[in-house]
């Protein structure tokens, strides 16, 4: 075990300050460190998503970054979505078209669509659906996921 | 019980969705406890060999390590049984707990490290030395059987299924048709890996499992069981899962592991396992070759069917034991009349991961090899394939229709089904005659595009039995408790939608327990696609029996008579004439025992609900790829209680479906090391591989077997993926038979070409 | 084996707790009828497996017996059958062998005659109480070591407050005895041996004709150590009617007696 750093890292507007071995993702300090579960871990290898989180305004595979690249920067995931008791228009969508069933990829594909939507609020379909093709999702087959997405996307131009 | 329909049939949305959505799900990894010790297996990475040292001192060594377990630590723990399809000849070749002198596939468990954080575990058990005498590795499951040890060869047994004369029958058959195929070696690869944290509290003398799934109930009884405890002192608790199929929640050595750790060392235990381990040491599934003939008339009707196969089981016999290759062949002559039939299953091992069941086991399988048979039989007698289906097809009369086989330690017996009908439905959604013409259209503009369709039947609804129990709270919302499992596909929805019609309250004011093996003393779990048949029925059954007692008491304090009375958005009201009312809430108050229901729904028969899938593909000439251009599937459930939620199902079959089609594959190399230990080399569909499909839900044959007709909605999306895409697939090609193995990988197509 | 399940209001049944001496009391009696319901339950299982009438069934020492035969059946295989075979039980018992019991009697009168004999060290003022001896009434005891804990240490609090426990506050509203070290529990030294008898009427309130007992100790030893105190402080014809009677209470008293003289 090395040295381990002291980092501050920002979560949903809250400073977290914590100490990290240098080989420590950001993932395991988002999850362990920082307490905020909601991030999950699929694979470890960047292939899956659902350790998806919003690094200053990016979309980022939060196993695939370590701890102490986060320093300093703002993270958002999904504990930070919701205003109090009102769902994000995307977790609303979700919900409305089914576009979850065991939930474990869930909050990566939120971050995700967040994410792109809120950098890219035109995107076209062909686009949309390349984009949601990066994180993977056993239960559902994807297509009430898009749907969702597509539905909320309206929802954010309104805003 | 009126006939109003609030909730049954109504797409309502999920209970479970809101704390997911919120990012509050409780999954394995998200579980911690004070004090607790992270463990990390160390794994052989020899395929098949003798161990001659474990060398633990350099892990034990590393500050914060606490202890390396080998098989010396566990020897008193007897090796995994069998929870399904048990047969006595195969005992032998259960799986311990830690692997004794002999290594048989990479990714065995040798020993186990616990260690104060998973970093450091990880750290150590890279410093564990595996000392193992290198053996030669089977890898083929049809090439001769060899030794498994002494005594014992690698075909543990074999499966055999047969009714009427088949040799007679292929004797004087005017034609007969004959394939070699095989299905690749797959799974279920949930999004989240497997997770067991064990924790032991002393003052109530109770060994607590947490991130159970699946079976819960037998999985404590037999936990228990192993490590000499009563089944009371051992209790699993079922939080938030990640996705199932089948191989998630079976009991597998690392639950045994963090359990008797917990025990020994008195701290909880924590072990959440990574991809590469997921890969390599969950269940595999589907690895099967078939030798299949149909012995069949001048106008292409089925007079007997034999298959011989082969079924790779991996490396041990786990908790399934034969119930894979006993599905493939109970279930092989699907929706058409097979006046004789013979099936031979050959159980092999090799030195590859152990397997067990995968969404639609023994199906999608049997269904890729029936319905290859059935194109072929199109082919040879130059027939279209949608016609030779027809004239082959079970007619609705025919119906209860006794296979002549049993399975699972159920006769078979399709209950209900008009296959000819939803035939025609599906094709109609498809607009299969259109369809045929655009493909041919484009094909003579150069493209190779093409349509298949197959057909299938499901099982559903396994019992023996679920028992239900209602209670009515304090502030009035309904506790039922059942004995099933959640895996995410909405049972604390489906469940309260039953309810709330039945007592007559809204579904938002029910809440589901499952997987709780301390509310409940017996259940049965989620698998075979039996919740929604059997916890329904039983839920129905106690929410009667709740509502009627209910009336009954209110009947007495109101004074008037029961029939008087109906439940109406949690009150109880007189629907004669005006007058006061009461809650449910209130109602139960005044009881001295309060208000609640018992009920059990016990049943020897499984139903069956049937499909038709329908593909149009298009094959890249240049790389062998293939898409899939539209999908249509006709599933008949019997009876939907949430529409969307049974699409939701039927969607997320179809995409693993298609991974097993062109996608995904376990591949080994000659010493058995595994290939694809990445999702880099084990590739998943992503939204882009699956199409827009279009799904008819259909109710045309409820079951008769329960009060609401209902079958069971978990696997009929999955189950002839395989089939429909080959069909499609050489239609493309213009070149019946030239799909024989799944999956149809673009290497492998560009080969064939 | 029994366990029993308490403090968890997701597996109880709604209870009002514990207070007041109520436990045995009220939950004894709950118990009392809900096990009589068990063993209802249970002679019915055994009548049904054993096919024999629920009257020619004993049930003792964990099993099940046809009376005169030896025809038995553990009582653990009796309740494994209805849990795991409900469908062959459920046409004439529900919920297997779960049952519940209510209770709710009127209240009980536990009564007892406390003695102290206590040495005055009229120098000091410390009081030592050097035997201590109490007679309680407290209906059936259903586990008289348990009973005595209660009564011991009841009584320990009270010589407590008689002569050593005192939250004191300062003029301005201060708190002065903020610690163990200014509020002065017993400790082994201040507590004598405890000679206990108890009287057995079985209460008649009280379905298992116990009565509660656990605040008994408080209320009799603070009076019996006081007027053990003023028995020993009578030759010099001062009282003390105050608590905790302190040394210092003690001497000023004797002071006051010694200036009168």
């Amino acid at each position: 075990m090395s040295e381990k750093t002291a980092i501050t890292v920002n979560i949903n507007g809250r400073d977290h300050a914590i100490a990290v071995e240098p080989r420590r993702t950001l993932a395991d300090a988002i999850r362990e460190d920082c307490g905020q579960t909601g991030t999950h871990i699929g694979c470890e290898h960047g292939v899956c998503g659902a350790c998806t989180v919003i690094v200053d305004g990016e979309p980022m595979r939060s196993c695939l970054m370590f701890a102490v690249q986060a320093d300093g920067k703002k993270i958002r995931t999904v504990e930070g979505l919701a205003d109090g008791d009102k769902l994000h228009p995307m977790q609303q969508a979700f919900m409305d078209h089914h576009a979850l069933q065991c939930g474990f990829c869930t909050p990566g594909f939120l971050m995700l669509a967040v994410g792109v939507l809120e950098r890219d609020p035109d995107i076209s379909n062909e686009d949309l659906v390349d984009v949601l093709s990066s994180n993977l999702c056993r239960c559902t087959g994807y297509q009430n996921i898009i749907k969702a997405v597509r539905a909320a996307a309206i929802e954010m131009q309104k805003r | 019980m009126s006939d109003k329909r609030k909730f049954i049939g109504r797409s309502v949305p999920r209970l479970e969705d809101r704390p997911l959505l919120l990012g509050l799900g409780r999954f394995a990894a998200d579980i911690s406890f004070p004090g607790q010790l992270c463990m990390r297996v160390v794994r052989s990475d020899v395929a098949h060999g003798k161990i001659t040292a474990i060398d633990t001192e350099a892990a034990r060594a590393l500050p914060g390590v606490h202890a390396v377990w080998t098989h010396a630590d566990v020897a008193d723990i007897p090796q995994i049984p069998f929870r399904l399809t048990g047969l006595k000849p195969l005992e032998p070749y259960q799986q311990s707990v830690l692997a004794k002198s002999v290594v048989r596939y990479i990714g065995e468990p040798v020993a186990a490290v616990f260690a104060e954080d998973p970093y450091l575990a990880e750290d150590a058990a890279d410093l564990v030395a595996l000392s193992i005498e290198a053996r030669p590795a089977t890898t083929s499951a049809s090439a001769p059987p060899g030794q498994y040890e002494q005594g014992l060869t690698t075909e543990p047994g074999v499966i055999q299924k047969s009714y009427g004369d088949v040799d007679a029958v292929f004797r004087t058959a005017p034609a007969i048709v004959s394939l070699e195929l095989s299905i690749g070696r797959h799974s279920g690869v949930p999004i989240e890996t497997r997770g067991a944290i064990a924790r032991y509290d002393e003052a109530r003398d109770v060994l607590e499992l947490h991130g159970a799934a699946k079976v819960p109930h037998w999985n404590r009884d037999t936990i228990a069981r192993m490590l000499k405890r009563t089944p009371e002192s051992v209790q699993l608790y079922e939080g938030h899962v990640g996705g199932g199929f089948g191989v998630r929640g079976e009991l597998y050595p690392e639950d045994l592991l963090v359990c008797a750790a917990a025990l020994k060392f008195r701290r909880p235990i924590k072990w959440i396992e990574d991809r590469r381990e997921h890969l390599t040491a969950a269940n595999h599934s589907r690895d099967q070759s078939h030798h299949v003939r149909a012995a069949i008339d001048a106008q292409g009707r089925i007079l007997a069917i034999e298959d011989e196969f082969f079924h790779d089981n991996g490396a041990y016999m786990r908790t399934h034991a034969a119930t894979v290759p006993d599905l493939a062949a109970a279930m092989l002559p699907g929706p058409y009349r097979v006046p004789a039939y013979r099936a031979l299953g050959h159980i092999r091992l090799t030195n590859k991961t152990p397997c067990g069941t995968y969404r639609a086991p023994g199906r999608y399988e049997s269904t890729f090899v029936r319905e290859r048979l059935l194109d072929a039989i199109a082919a040879k007698v130059g027939i279209d394939r949608v016609e030779v289906r027809k004239r082959n097809l079970i007619g609705k009369g025919a119906m209860p229709y006794a296979l002549g086989l049993d399975t699972l330690g159920t006769k078979i017996v399709y209950d209900s089904g008009d296959y000819a009908l939803l035939l025609d439905k599906a094709l109609k959604a498809a607009h299969w005659d259109e369809l045929q013409e655009q493909l041919r259209k484009r094909r003579k503009n150069g493209e190779k595009v093409g349509a298949g369709v197959a057909m299938f039947v499901e099982k559903s609804g396994l019992g023996p039995f679920d028992t239900v129990r209602i209670e009515v709270t304090l502030d009035g919302t309904l506790e039922v408790i059942t004995g099933v499992a959640s895996i995410g596909q909405g049972v604390e929805t489906v469940i309260a939608q039953i309810c709330a019609d039945t007592v007559g309250i809204d579904y938002t004011n029910i809440r589901v327990i499952h997987g709780q093996t301390d509310r409940i003393a017996r259940g049965m779990g989620a698998f075979a696609s039996r919740v929604t048949v059997m916890c329904g029925e039983a839920s129905r059954l106690a929410a009667t029996e709740l509502r009627a007692r209910a009336l009954s008491a209110a009947a007495e304090l109101m004074q008037t008579p029961a029939e008087t009375l109906d439940v109406v958005n949690g009150e109880i009201v007189r629907v004669d004439a005006p007058g006061p009312s009461m809650r449910l809430a209130d109602l139960a108050r005044t009881l001295p025992d309060g208000l609640s229901a018992e009920a059990t729904f016990e049943s020897t028969h499984m139903v069956y609900p049937y499909g038709v899938h329908v593909a149009a593909v298009r094959v890249d000439p240049e790389t062998g790829s293939v898409a899939v251009e539209r999908y249509v599937i006709a599933y008949d459930v019997g009876k939907a209680v949430n529409p969307k939620l049974v699409e939701g199902q039927i969607a997320g079959g179809l995409a693993q479906g298609i991974g097993g089609a062109l996608l995904e594959e376990f591949r080994y190399d000659a010493a058995g090391e595994p290939l694809s230990v990445t999702f880099a080399d084990y590739l998943m569909p992503t939204a882009r591989e699956v199409p827009e499909i279009s799904i008819v839900v259909s109710e045309d044959a409820p079951s008769p077997l329960n009060p609401l007709g209902l079958k069971g909605a978990g696997e009929g999306g999955a189950n002839p993926v395989g089939a429909v895409i080959a069909s499609a697939i050489d239609d493309a090609l213009q070149r019946p038979g030239t799909v024989t193995q799944l999956p149809v990988t673009p290497q492998r197509l560009k080969a064939i070409m | 084996m029994i366990k029993v399940v308490h403090g968890d209001n997701d597996r109880a049944p709604y209870g009002w707790g514990t207070f007041a001496s109520r436990s045995l009391v009220i939950s004894g009696g709950a118990t009392l009828i809900a096990a009589r319901k068990v063993r209802a339950k249970l002679l019915k299982i055994a009548s049904h497996l054993l096919e024999a009438a629920s009257d020619d069934i004993v049930l003792a020492d964990g099993v099940a017996k046809v009376a005169g035969t030896d025809r038995t059946i553990p009582i653990a295989k009796l309740a494994r059958e209805a849990y795991t075979q409900t469908h062959r039980f459920f046409f004439f018992i529900d919920t297997a062998t779960t049952e519940t019991g209510h209770y709710d009697p009127p209240g009980t009168f536990s009564n007892a005659c406390h003695i102290a004999i206590v040495d005055v060290d009229v120098e000091t003022g410390h009081v030592k109480v050097e035997k201590f001896l109490v007679a309680e009434d407290a209906g059936r005891i259903i586990n008289p070591m348990i009973a005595d804990g209660q009564v011991q240490g009841g009584i320990a609090q009270g010589i407590g407050n008689a002569l050593l426990e005192e939250i004191i506050y300062d003029e301005n509203g201060g708190i002065l005895t903020a610690t163990l070290a200014d509020y002065l529990p017993p400790t082994a030294r201040e507590i004598p041996a405890i000679e206990l008898h108890h009287i057995e009427t079985p209460s008649v309130n009280s379905l298992t004709q116990a009565k509660g007992l656990g605040e008994g100790g408080t209320i009799g030893a603070p009076a019996a150590v006081i007027n053990a105190v003023n028995d020993a402080l009578s030759p010099f014809g001062v009282e003390i009617n105050e608590m905790p009677a302190t040394p210092q209470r003690i001497r000023a008293v004797l002071r006051k007696a010694e200036k009168a003289a």
